[in-house]
């Protein structure tokens, strides 16, 4: 074909697309579901990444760190703090570069790789504070928790020393946003005049601090490159008082010995305090107590800078950061760090003689991101592989149809002169058309879908108003803003779609002309080979790789079919796909005898009576067995999805209940009472601007100890359950032993009952059913011991609020035992339980725009003085849903693919229903033709494609069910490795969730929506003129 | 002396379609041999299953026949293939089928262009040249119509032109009035009439039409898959026993067509009574008792409107011109 007749070509092309576009539309839906699918994915990870990097970032106030190039006592430094700072000058011309202002705190790091530093990082340490107005001995200024996210860096509280500039500006925005009390200073001037301080809140609450209140002395250290200040000696060689201390710490191969010296600063006010509960990133998880560089002498201005602890924080317009994908942001923070670096690069170069380089803050963060990235986007890409293939063989199931109905126009086309390249390249144009029309669709549609996936909190549960997000309310629309995918991503998407349908089109149109071109010579055409048996065989597999799981999880079965470990595992991740793929091929069979399953059911009523003959022949022809097929593969994918969802977000709903307990956790800084608890939190709802009215409850759990009567020293931990606990708590039945934890919960209420955990079983040697005798100290001032009678209800799993090693070690029992057992402790009394801990309930209010009021509160809740910590559910969720037992956006994702796959049934329903009634025009005209009436006709065909649609949508549930089943054990396997990696300790059962109600809607709306296509169908195809279609073809 | 080219010619033609089913194979052709020259018009008549079709597509190069040869244009189409035979039967031949075939997406303009879009002749040139065609087929106001949105008679008109944009020297025309009424068949015999008379180009049509077989220069005769005798100018088909002449082939077989047969005495045994040049005689010994049928005669009042025909031996019923049966 000449260039010439490209247009021509193309309009062609175009209109044939368009005028046959019943033939094309099942062509259509398949490119456009695997566009859709495609994109989707990448456009979410792309969306995924941007949202993870924001919040990773938000609370990193720095890009960049600008650093002497060479490490302490090395050439090309400077201790000149005013030639150090006029850096900042050159910097800020950089394009995007927002601030820049000197900083001192942790010790620049001098090595190219992270992974391959053997020096521990020495952050400037607050070691001791004091002053009249707060009780300071209650901190505890030890970072015990600093390590457990991260690389070692430090043992104490950091702290950091920021410039004037650091003060207003872009950094005042970047400080200030996480300031939950009082106000960060506007100006370095004020911050130096009021010798402003600003701490974390974790340190505020712990001294109960006030804004105003002062330090009289403020100790910190820092790292001396010499150990001159401690062990100075005088004239006899004896030791001097030093100033310094020796402190020791270990990198990842040796210990290391530290001069560490003391620089007191005295009559520090402080003026903000900071939500430092977000830790974000592990690498940024010891938060800073910040003071002003300024209030520091000269002197100990160079001492800091020759100990390598001073560096110029940057900051960039983070807004103009590609965070398409992992890639485009590290590039374009390479850019930045080539800019900096290009200061003063050589090394006899720039301001007396400084070089310097850039170490960018983020950086490190994103490859952290990255990682974890890669395991969602593999476990994403799996969960769509049903509905990939399910795209798939709608489009390979189009492309057959579409070719069988172009049998008589090829062979016009052929007696035209048409040679077989020419109808190939005639056949690939039209289907080139209908696949990128159908990949743009798709395309546009998941740009369009994501930022509603990444809103999702839950499955089918979106944190966006809908009503706003499409202008009817004049409310804000929350949505994530739409992520853009790159170029090359969208060329992608394009190359696999379209690729994939034109080259099945190829293979497909070749393989057709081949037998057309040979059907003169032989009258039958050749029968194609029946893979039947090879799909039974996948089903098989499948179903013993389902048999196997199931066993394994099945407490009342102790018989695993497949032993060998590396097997079993295989089968574990490829059992679930060959179940289905096999289950759909197998069931689409008897899903097309339908008719002939229900005539068994029916043969005896009037309603099929005149048509038992019509029946029998029917579910042989092929489009009936396509249209049994796509039903069993859409509701399968649409069962699996809902329950995978539900039982997803039930997962991440346990975990946050498992680690908050109840709506509201918090823990006191001195024992309370109930009412005193209560009032607390009261007062602090009073405080914000809700207009609601929750009913606020509150519950402890109190910890007593006890030992088994006949060994008094196997001590075990007791947890007592209150009966307010019982209410309040969010429990489960994982809780608490037992398949139905409410009468578990009745059982431990009565006297005389307790429950065990993993542990404390082996500790005690306790099972269930038994009774046991416990001793109790019950007054500890005479050290008198009461003995109980206790019988074992079993064992529980985790409680709500308590962490699970906790519960694995300890013993529940109710609040009548523990009371007829400590009757006269002063600890605990008729009416009056104190207790550090106590957890609430607001009724209502979580369900009242997404907890946003319950987060309020704890905010709130957390300026208290008298609160040490709190933890709310909203919080935990969102935390949870990130890290938790499903990763952030899966059941997004899930909702996705049940809303694809519902419509895809509904889809495509329509689209096979119509070419086969096309297919059987003619039977059915001769079938009135040879007497048969419109209604028989009509009662025909409804009750056979009713019986095909009903018999494979209950197959269909079916097999949904077994793959539910199947994956379940692939979810776990990731949900471990997810726990794993956002560093929680639980594990929670995936107990599945059957979301009936939800499945019976589908399989309702799919029916009604075939019966309507049957009804407009057949009546078209009734109605039609009798000789016409007789005569025709 | 004027040497008669042959544009067609096949010799020997046997097809055989392979069947499963219990009655075995299907033979469509026996060793037909044909001719057709140079500007001749012939048409081929014969009972349906007699292998008109299996000739047809044969003959055309669409299929290839199990043995024998074909030559078209001087070329033997049995020893060529892939696009060597494509591109000569593109510029040799030309098909017209009985429902028009006409591509149902593509507008009265597309569908005459496609032939020369396949032949690769730039859009520009292909328009042109259609547009000039169907204006000479007065069908230019109608060109952009798609086929649904045309008549029988349209239709048959479009096919007609985009048989004709190739400028084949042969049409191989497959019951081309079967669909149409008698007077749009009557245009389009006089369009063929006009190609044949103007154009010069050669047909073969299989008919049932009497006109159509009025316009050829010969009939032949299909019975069974080979050709039993061959009609001059002006055969009527309702009684080929007029102006009929018998084909011995090469091989020195004779087919009887079936009314001779009966009027012989049936199937049997016979001896040669006399034998001289151009005359055999034949001498029923054992024929098959073979009733002969009745005479049929003329239906007294035509079916379609019940015009009296009052006893004329009219064979078309003047009132509604539909063509005359018999009881």
């Amino acid at each position: 074909m000449n260039l010439k007749s490209l247009p021509d070509a193309t309009r062609i092309a175009i209109l044939s697309a368009w005028r046959g576009r019943a033939r094309g539309a099942a062509v259509f839906s398949g490119v456009f579901l695997a566009s859709l699918v495609i994109t989707t994915v990448l456009a979410y990870g792309a969306g995924l990444m941007s949202l993870f990097l924001t919040t990773a970032v938000e609370y990193e106030e720095y890009d960049y760190r600008v650093e002497m190039h060479y490490p302490m006592d090395g050439k090309n430094r400077t201790t000149d703090v005013f030639a150090f700072e006029s850096i900042c000058e050159d910097i800020l011309l950089i394009d995007g570069a927002t601030d820049c202002s000197i900083t001192a705190g942790l010790q620049g790091r001098h090595t190219e790789s992270f992974w391959g530093r053997d020096v521990p990082l020495q952050t400037l340490e607050l070691m001791s504070i004091d002053g009249p107005d707060s009780n300071w001995t209650n901190i505890d200024l030890s970072c015990a928790g600093c390590d457990d996210n991260g690389p070692p860096t430090n043992g104490y509280r950091a702290v950091r020393m920021i410039g004037d500039e650091a003060f207003d500006g872009p950094m005042y925005d970047r400080h200030s946003q996480r300031v939950i009390s009082g106000e960060w200073p506007t100006s370095g001037e004020d911050a130096v005049n009021n010798r402003s301080i600003v701490i974390p809140a974790s340190i505020a609450n712990s001294a109960q601090v006030d804004i105003g209140d002062s330090f009289s002395i403020f100790n910190f250290t820092y790292n001396s490159n010499s150990t001159l200040p401690c062990e100075e000696v005088d004239v006899d060689g004896n030791p001097k008082d030093a100033t310094g201390f020796f402190q020791s710490a270990y990198g990842f191969d040796n210990e290391y010995e530290f001069c560490r010296v003391t620089i007191s600063l005295e009559n520090l006010t402080v003026a903000a305090i900071f939500d430092d509960r977000t830790d974000s990133s592990p690498l940024i998880s010891n938060q800073p107590v910040y003071i002003p560089w300024s209030l520091l002498s000269s002197e100990q201005m160079v001492e800091l800078m020759a100990g390598d602890h001073t560096y110029l924080a940057v900051t960039f317009d983070r807004l103009q950061l590609d965070t398409s994908s992992t890639s485009a942001a590290e590039s374009d923070l390479r850019s930045w760090k080539n800019q900096i670096d290009g200061y003063y690069d050589s090394d006899n170069d720039g301001v007396n003689d400084i070089r310097i380089r850039g170490v960018d803050m983020i950086g490190s963060v994103i490859a952290f991101l990255q990682i974890l990235l890669y395991f969602v986007q593999a476990f994403d890409y799996i969960i769509m592989i049903p509905i990939i293939f399910l795209s798939l063989s709608v489009l390979i199931y189009g492309l057959i149809l579409s070719l069988e109905q172009r049998r008589r126009e090829i062979a016009v086309n052929r007696v035209m002169g048409a040679s077989s390249k020419g109808l190939t390249r005639m056949v690939l144009a039209e289907m080139t058309v209908i696949s990128t029309t159908a990949w743009f669709a798709g395309y546009l549609i998941a740009i369009f879908a994501v930022p509603f996936i990444l809103s999702s909190d839950g499955f089918m549960q979106f944190d966006v108003s809908w009503s706003d997000c499409l202008g009817l309310n004049n409310g804000d629309c929350n949505l994530v803003d739409t992520p853009s995918l790159t170029l090359k991503s969208t060329i992608l998407t394009a190359i696999l779609t379209i690729g994939i349908s034109v080259g099945f089109s190829f293979f497909r149109t070749r393989d057709f002309l081949r037998t057309e071109i040979n059907e003169g010579v032989a009258m039958v055409s050749k029968v194609s080979r029946s893979w039947f048996w090879l799909h039974v065989l996948v089903f098989l597999v499948g179903f013993i790789a389902l048999l196997d799981y199931y066993f394994d999880k099945s407490s009342s079965i102790d018989y695993n079919i497949i032993s060998n470990a590396i097997l079993d595992g295989l089968m574990t991740v490829f059992g679930p796909f060959l179940l289905w793929i096999g289950g759909a091929l197998v069931l689409a069979k008897l899903g097309a005898k339908g008719p002939q399953l229900m005539q068994l059911l029916l043969s005896r009523t009037p309603l099929i009576k005149d048509i038992k003959r019509g029946i029998s022949g029917s579910g042989s022809a092929e489009g009936v067995g396509r249209l049994a097929f796509i039903i069993v593969l859409t509701l399968s994918i649409v069962t699996m999805a809902a329950v995978q969802g539900y039982t997803g977000t039930a997962v991440d709903e346990k975990a946050v209940d498992l680690s908050v307990g109840s709506d509201l956790q918090v823990t006191f800084a001195n024992p309370l009472n109930e009412s005193e608890a209560i009032s607390i939190v009261s007062q602090a709802w009073e405080q914000g601007d809700s207009n609601l009215n929750p009913e606020i409850n509150a519950a402890t759990v109190i910890q007593l100890f006890a030992s088994l009567s006949d060994d008094e020293y196997n001590v075990v931990t007791v947890w007592v359950v209150t009966d307010e606990a019982v209410d309040v708590l969010h429990w489960s039945n994982q809780a608490l032993p037992g398949e139905d934890y409410h009468s578990s919960l009745n059982l431990l209420k009565q006297e005389g009952t307790f429950t065990h955990g993993g542990s404390s079983k082996y500790q005690l040697d306790v099972s269930t059913g038994n009774t046991y005798s416990f001793d109790m100290v019950t007054n500890p001032f005479t050290g008198e011991t009461t003995s109980k009678s206790l019988v074992d209800l079993g064992q529980h799993s985790w409680v709500p609020g308590m962490s699970s090693n906790i519960a694995e070690n300890v013993i529940f029992i109710g609040e009548s035992t523990a009371r007829s057992w400590l009757n006269n402790s002063p600890f605990i009394s008729d009416d009056n339980i104190q207790s550090l801990i106590w957890f609430f309930s607001l009724e209502g209010l979580l369900e009242e725009k997404d907890g946003e009021n319950l987060e309020q509160l704890s905010i709130q809740l957390s300026t208290n003085e008298q609160v040490s910590s709190v933890t709310d559910w909203s919080t935990s969720h969102d935390e949870v849903s990130k890290s938790g037992g499903l990763i952030f956006g899966t059941p997004g994702l899930l909702s996705l693919q049940f809303v694809v796959s519902a419509m895809a049934a509904v889809a495509s329903s329509f689209v096979f229903l119509s070419i086969v009634l096309n297919q059987r025009r003619k039977e059915l005209s001769i079938l009135q033709a040879i007497g048969a009436s419109p209604s028989q006709v009509m009662r025909l065909v409804l009750f056979e494609i009713l019986s095909i649609t009903i018999v494979s949508m209950l197959l269909g549930g079916l097999l949904g069910i077994g793959i539910s089943y199947g994956f379940n054990g692939l979810f776990n396997l990731f949900g471990l490795i997810f726990q794993t990696f956002g560093g929680a300790g639980t594990a929670i059962d995936r107990d599945l969730i059957w979301p009936i109600l939800e499945l019976f809607q589908v399989g309702g709306i799919l029916l009604l929506f075939v019966l309507v296509a049957l009804l407009v169908t057949t009546r078209k195809a009734i109605s039609s003129d009798l000789a016409t279609v007789l005569k025709g073809e | 002396m004027t040497v008669e080219v042959p544009i067609l010619e096949a010799d020997s033609l046997y097809h055989v379609y392979e069947s499963k089913a219990e009655e075995g194979n299907v033979v469509a052709l026996r060793g037909l041999s044909v001719k057709v020259n140079s500007g001749e018009a012939v048409a081929v008549i014969g009972p349906s299953g007699s292998g008109k079709s299996t000739l047809l597509k044969s003959l055309g190069g669409l299929m290839s026949p199990t043995a024998g040869r074909v030559f078209l244009d001087g070329k033997d189409l049995t020893k060529m293939q892939g696009t060597d035979l494509v591109q000569h039967r593109r510029s040799t031949v030309s098909f017209i089928f009985q429902e028009g075939n006409l591509l149902p997406h593509l507008s009265a303009l597309d569908n005459v262009m496609q032939p020369l879009r396949h032949a690769g002749v730039d859009a520009v040139e292909a328009k042109k040249r259609a547009i000039k065609i169907l204006e000479r087929l007065e069908m230019k106001p109608r060109m952009k119509a798609i086929p649904e949105q045309l008549s029988g008679g349209e239709q048959q008109r479009v096919a007609i032109a985009r048989a004709l944009i190739t400028k084949p020297k042969l049409i191989l025309a497959d019951e081309p009035t079967g669909a149409l009424d008698p007077f749009t068949s009557q245009t389009v015999i006089d369009l063929f009439k006009e190609l044949h008379e103007e154009e010069d180009v050669s047909f073969l049509i299989v008919t049932h039409s009497h006109d159509v077989g009025e316009f050829a220069d010969r009939s032949l005769e299909l019975r069974d898959g080979r050709f039993v005798a061959q009609h001059g100018e002006g055969v009527e088909l309702g009684d080929l026993s007029q102006n009929r002449e018998l084909i011995i082939d090469d091989l020195g077989t004779i087919s009887f067509p079936p009314d001779i047969l009966l009027e012989l005495g049936g199937p049997g045994r016979y001896t040669v009574g006399e034998v001289e040049p151009g005359r055999i005689v034949l001498l029923s010994e054992e024929a098959s008792k073979v009733e002969k049928s009745n005479e049929r005669n003329w239906v007294k009042n035509c079916p379609a409107c019940d015009y009296d025909y009052q006893g004329s031996e009219e064979n078309r019923c003047p009132s509604c011109g539909s063509s005359r049966p018999k009881q």
